[in-house]
């Protein structure tokens, strides 16, 4: 067989497609199904609106949350070496104590240990904290 | 959906099921995927049937539903193709079998991209404007123009070859 033009075509087609004798339309199984998508349509609908309302009343409150504490009790930090770089493991700290509050330990617990509190500090020395 | 509009649904339904299963078969060259095709179309048409009432043509909706699922059906295969590490196979790869009875101008068909092979069955088959053809598949007219000038000298060259195949 061969395609002689446009016209020819549509011959072709319509006497190859119009031959295919479909059974009946399938309606029901159709309204079935759709309402299955209609019925996952709205399960979808309500779960985006579950989330918009959790994001609406979570975020709201993270943002409120009464900022933590501030402790202002003096830091102290445990010197282990007057000066030098800083070995492995180790942080330096500049400027103020007040970042490392965190780390506080009892002054007897360092002494012990052999070091120092930060405010003993020699001018130019440096303060080590432990990890 | 109310009594009156499922009597609606169910009656322009009936009217339009077999032109949507031959339309599945001469994108797929396959009754039974034809059949699921027109099936999958008709429950989606049910599911938004208010909204494609006032879109104001059913019949649009229809074949696009039908024409997207059946580029679905080619990239889905082409996407397993590409996770199992196989060479994709070209999507006209129907190739003629000698034990392929469908007609020659479907197995035609089915050397065609999927792109070509609907403009051919909207222009020719469904005898629609190019306008309406370019509004059914969301391209420009001249896009239309060019795939079926593409399609025609393919099917022209495609027949010979396809009949060499089972020679």
């Amino acid at each position: 067989m061969s395609i002689v033009d446009e016209r020819d075509l549509r011959q072709q087609l319509d006497g190859v497609l119009d031959a295919i004798m479909p059974p009946d339309a399938p309606v029901r199984a159709a309204a079935r199904k759709g309402k299955l998508i209609q019925a996952g349509r709205s399960l979808g609908v309500v779960a985006g609106l579950a989330v918009v309302a959790g994001i609406g009343v979570g975020i709201p409150g993270l943002l409120n949350q009464p900022a933590r504490e501030v402790s202002h009790a003096r830091p102290m930090v445990m010197v282990e070496q007057s000066c030098g770089t800083a070995a492995d493991g180790v942080r330096e700290i500049t400027g103020s104590p007040a970042p490392v509050a965190g780390r506080t330990e009892p002054l007897s617990a360092l002494q012990a240990a052999g070091g120092r509190p930060a405010t003993e500090l020699a001018a130019g020395g440096c303060a080590w904290l432990k990890p | 959906m109310d009594s009156r509009t499922e009597a609606e649904f169910a009656e322009f339904m009936h009217g339009r099921w077999p032109a949507l299963v031959r339309l599945g078969y001469g994108l797929t060259g396959d009754e039974r995927l034809a059949e699921d095709l027109a099936r999958a179309a008709l429950a989606k048409a049910y599911a938004s049937w208010p909204r494609v009432l006032r879109a104001g043509d059913p019949d649009v909706y229809l074949r696009r539903i039908i024409l997207n699922a059946s580029l679905g059906k080619v990239r889905r295969r082409r996407g397993r193709e590409r996770r199992r590490g196989d060479e994709p196979e070209p999507e006209t790869a129907q190739l003629a079998r000698a034990d392929d009875d469908r007609p020659a101008l479907v197995k035609a068909l089915m050397q065609l991209p999927v792109g070509q092979r609907s403009v051919v069955l909207l222009r020719y088959w469904m005898d629609m404007t190019e306008a309406q053809v370019a509004a059914v598949l969301g391209c420009s007219v001249g896009s239309v123009r060019s795939q079926a000038s593409r399609a025609l000298a393919s099917l022209r060259v495609g027949e010979d070859v396809a009949e060499e195949v089972l020679l």
